[in-house]
């Protein structure tokens, strides 16, 4: 599967602090990569870097498969920190600005794409007089106008109500499965980003501190039952030998993870503690998305 | 005089300096045009022409390429998609043909068992009956739609009472369509429009659309009939919660099914039977989905 | 390139403060040149050794020279005073500070710069769109002055040629005035610095060189040193009375092009290294 976007130990350092710090990230064609971190992690700046806002300090980049920058820039819809928009002018005209910058031999192309995100009757009302959600669909569209094969938002439904939240999340997902558009976008809102992703990076102080698809995601967040012992290598024998299951894994802090018997921990406690385990604690456990995040985010020392 | 003379001179040179200037510009722009080109033939990308001056034939040209180029894509992932289908179905059926055929050998050999009771002999030989049965019915359909596709369907059109047929149709799933949930509302009035049509093949087209209604829908089944200016018009409506509106432009599509995980073994192929057919005897066919309610429109010219 | 001209163009159509800027300015100057003809009136009024010494001016636009009334009032003398105050650059200044830090104000800039285009093809085009822009409003300028003062005392007569470079030499300082506006428009970044600082350095900079040449002076004990003979703006108002002086001309056109190369070389600089916000 090629890869559209592949950096390579990127970094960018604000006078000594290194806001993007050795950063390899990998997308694949045809991925919604959700983009997570808290305020200030890294997002921005590294979606910066991409587009060429910034120039890395260290590191480097590939698109489109070696592509050249420039050329693959082209190909590229962003969308960084807010939608950039002329306040003073239509969204007619903002997007007219933006066609003749591209070159767009096609006349009716600023229709098309109002028409794809509903912003077809704004007529001559001032960009300034928009409300958040307007804001959010034009600049979109701005990115669309391209005809992109990547686009690149951040925080696209940052600021939306439910119905532009569905709105937007909808329209991404068309452009992803009818066009075959690769989209990189950041949030907040895991639950949002939980629905449409297809793979994620969790981005922590500047440094990616996870890569992983969707299906690792679930098999990560597995219901299981959690237990915790005093010997794991027995215990892991006694699984082995006398449960005849496999499916388990072992946890620093002598913690084993069961995924068999979720039903039955009544008799795994049984089986343990007759083979000379002592079990101090058996209950059911699997994270929700929200809880696998908040873990990994917050830093090395929260397991 | 030499002023007069000199101020000519300039005039030319500038005039002869603008000219020159056009027509690099114009050799330019067919070479930029050539080289996007280069690039857009061979990669796969959603990027169009781009223009740099406003030369009106130019950007007409682009546009004209440019839409060429969009319907070749489209081409492309129109096929992608059917064969992808092609793909889930083709399994799917060998799946479908595989279970009843080996319920089926399961139910024999427990026939050549000796000590089985007579009773059950009896049910056993029904359970064989049945499976042979929706083995043939599976085959039965795969073979008309080849027929269909192949324009090898011989229809013989009559005057019909459009009403008679659907009725009759309905009749067939109105058990079923109540074990669903509510009852289904009918409303078909008594007198009836004529059509020309082939009376199997309409009423095969009833009964797919509703064999469909009966598998996918989730009840508040409606069944309307109504005479209009020019023919007929019947509207099938069930309440739904698998279709969304991207499903809607592939409704009719070979193999399409939104169900996904396989558990009701359709074909995908209902549908777009009814399709052909309702279209080979000159009707039209169309979907909607509205606040979770599908509704199929078939319309019929009077004959 | 071309698509960055076509842009910035489209933009610059649509930005308001360009036609509000350019009614201020003919509508000035219009008044301007009436004014000379009221003070022609009223000169008639005011005995002749009065009218020896030194008349404070009235107004904007107005030099002592313009009411020691040497020589006739004439459209190509209107046409040609209207370059002397100071009210042209500190428009373009106004026009372009504002054409320019909008892309930063906005951050519109990054769509621009997202796209691949290169830093120096920005500015180019920011220059480019904004040296005709400067060239537009200085004709019209230079037109409502001329239209009108021909309305009031006629034509006028003086030679071709020296009109023609007149205005040629004013063009290319007035381009300089755009390499100047732009740079310093792409340094600040920020609307109002950009206005403010644009406004300072046509009206009151003036006292850089002069003070430096003071201390020159000062330090030389000599008299002769005056470098506001080097500074652009002095140069503008230096220009603005027919017939022109063959060595200024040469001066101020060296003084133009130093100062537009200095000030687009710092500016193109600065801009490319650094980061867009």
């Amino acid at each position: 599967m090629p890869l559209i976007l592949e950096t390579s130990g990127l970094t960018k350092l604000y006078g000594g602090r290194a806001a993007v710090n050795q950063v390899s990230l990998h997308v694949k064609e045809g991925d919604i990569y959700g983009f997570i971190g808290k305020n200030g992690a890294g997002k921005t700046t590294f979606m910066r870097l991409v587009t060429g806002l910034a120039r890395p300090d260290k590191g480097s980049m590939a698109l489109f498969g070696g592509q050249s920058l420039t050329e693959g820039r082209r190909r590229i819809g962003s969308m960084i920190e807010y939608p950039s928009l002329y306040p003073n002018m239509t969204a007619r005209e903002n997007l007219e600005a933006h066609r003749r910058l591209l070159g767009i031999p096609e006349k009716n192309s600023v229709d098309e794409v109002l028409q794809t995100v509903h912003l077809t009757d704004t007529g001559n009302k001032e960009v300034k007089h928009f409300s958040l959600g307007m804001r959010q669909r034009l600049g979109i569209a701005q990115c669309l106008l391209g005809h992109p094969d990547f686009l690149i938002l951040d925080e696209p439904i940052n600021g939306l109500d439910p119905t532009g939240i569905k709105e937007i999340r909808d329209l991404l997902l068309t452009l992803n499965g009818e066009k075959g558009i690769t989209i990189l976008l950041s949030s907040h809102i895991l639950g949002e980003l939980a629905k449409i992703a297809t793979c994620y990076g969790i981005i922590n102080q500047g440094v990616l501190v996870d890569e992983f698809s969707k299906d690792e995601l679930q098999t990560r967040c597995r219901r299981c039952l959690r237990i915790q012992v005093d010997d794991v290598k027995k215990a892991a024998q006694v699984l082995e030998s006398v449960l005849k299951t496999d499916q388990f894994d072992v946890l620093p802090d002598q913690t084993l993870r069961l995924f068999a018997y979720l039903e039955d921990s009544g008799k795994v406690n049984t089986t343990l503690v007759q083979n000379g385990v002592t079990v101090m604690t058996i209950a059911p456990a699997g994270q929700d998305l929200e809880g696998y995040f908040m873990q990994r985010m917050g830093g090395y020392g929260n397991a | 005089m030499n002023g007069v003379l000199w101020a000519a001179v300039i005039l030319l040179a500038i005039a002869a300096g603008i000219l020159s200037a056009f027509l690099h510009g114009y050799r330019r722009q067919v070479r930029a045009l050539k080289r996007q080109m280069d690039f857009l033939k061979d990669t796969d990308t959603n990027l169009q022409l781009s223009t740099a001056l406003t030369f009106r034939d130019v950007d007409d040209l682009a546009a004209g390429i440019n839409e060429a180029l969009e319907r070749h894509r489209r081409t492309e992932q129109a096929l992608v998609r059917v064969s992808r289908n092609y793909k889930d179905t083709i399994t799917s059926i060998s799946h479908d043909l595989r279970t009843p055929l080996t319920s089926a050998s399961g139910y024999l050999q427990m026939l050549r068992c000796e000590n089985t009771p007579l009773k059950k002999r009896e049910q056993y030989l029904e359970a064989i009956d049945r499976r042979i049965g929706a083995v043939r019915r599976l085959l039965d359909q795969l073979f008309e739609f080849a027929r269909i596709e192949a324009d090898e369907l011989v229809l013989d059109p009559k005057r019909l009472l459009v009403n008679n047929v659907l009725r009759d149709a309905v009749s067939l799933f109105y058990d079923d369509f109540c074990q669903k949930g509510a009852n289904p509302d009918v409303d078909i009035p008594d007198e009836s429009a004529i059509v020309f049509a082939d009376q199997d093949a309409l009423r095969r087209v009833f009964e797919n659309i509703l064999q469909n209604a009966l598998v996918h829908g989730d009840g508040g089944y409606r069944i309307r009939s109504e005479q209009t200016a020019s023919g007929c018009r019947i509207r099938f409506e069930n309440a739904t919660h698998t279709i969304e509106d991207g499903d809607l432009a592939h409704i009719f599509d070979r193999f399409y099914t939104t169900d996904r995980s396989r558990s009701r073994r359709t074909t995908g192929l209902g549908l777009s039977i009814a399709k052909k057919l309702t279209e080979r005897m000159g009707g039209t066919i169309g979907a909607a989905l509205e606040d979770g309610i599908f509704t199929i429109t078939v319309s019929f010219p009077s004959g | 390139m071309l698509n960055l001209l076509h842009t910035e163009f489209y933009k610059l159509w649509r930005q308001k403060s360009f036609y509000i800027c350019t009614l201020v300015l003919v509508v000035f100057t219009v008044l301007s040149v009436f004014s000379y003809e009221l003070l022609n009136m009223m000169a008639e009024l005011i005995p002749p050794e009065v009218a020896q010494g030194d008349i404070p001016s009235y107004g904007v636009g107005m030099s002592t020279s313009a009411i020691g009334f040497e020589g006739d009032m004439s459209g190509l003398w209107a046409l040609a005073t209207s370059f002397g105050g100071n009210l042209l650059p500190v428009l373009i200044g106004i026009v372009i500070a504002l054409f320019v830090t909008a892309d930063f104000s906005h951050g519109t800039l990054k769509n621009i710069a997202a796209k691949g285009f290169s830093r120096t093809s920005i500015y180019v085009s920011k220059l480019i769109t904004g040296a005709v822009a400067g060239t537009l409003m200085l004709l019209l300028m230079a037109g409502a002055a001329l239209v009108t003062g021909t309305i009031l005392w006629g034509f006028g007569t003086a030679d071709a040629a020296d009109v023609f470079t007149l205005l040629l030499m004013q063009v290319l300082m007035h381009l300089a005035t755009v390499g100047v506006m732009v740079a310093i428009s792409f340094l600040l970044r920020s609307i109002g610095g950009a206005v403010a600082v644009n406004i300072c350095v046509v009206s009151f900079a003036v006292l850089i060189p002069q003070l430096i040449s003071a201390f020159l002076n000062y330090l030389l004990k000599e008299d002769r040193v005056d470098l506001s003979k080097y500074w652009l703006f002095s140069n503008i108002t230096e220009l603005s009375a027919l017939p022109l002086n063959g060595d200024a001309v040469l001066r101020c056109s060296i003084v133009a092009v130093a100062t537009f190369a200095v000030f687009t070389f710092f500016g193109v600089y600065s801009f490319v290294r650094r980061d867009i916000k």
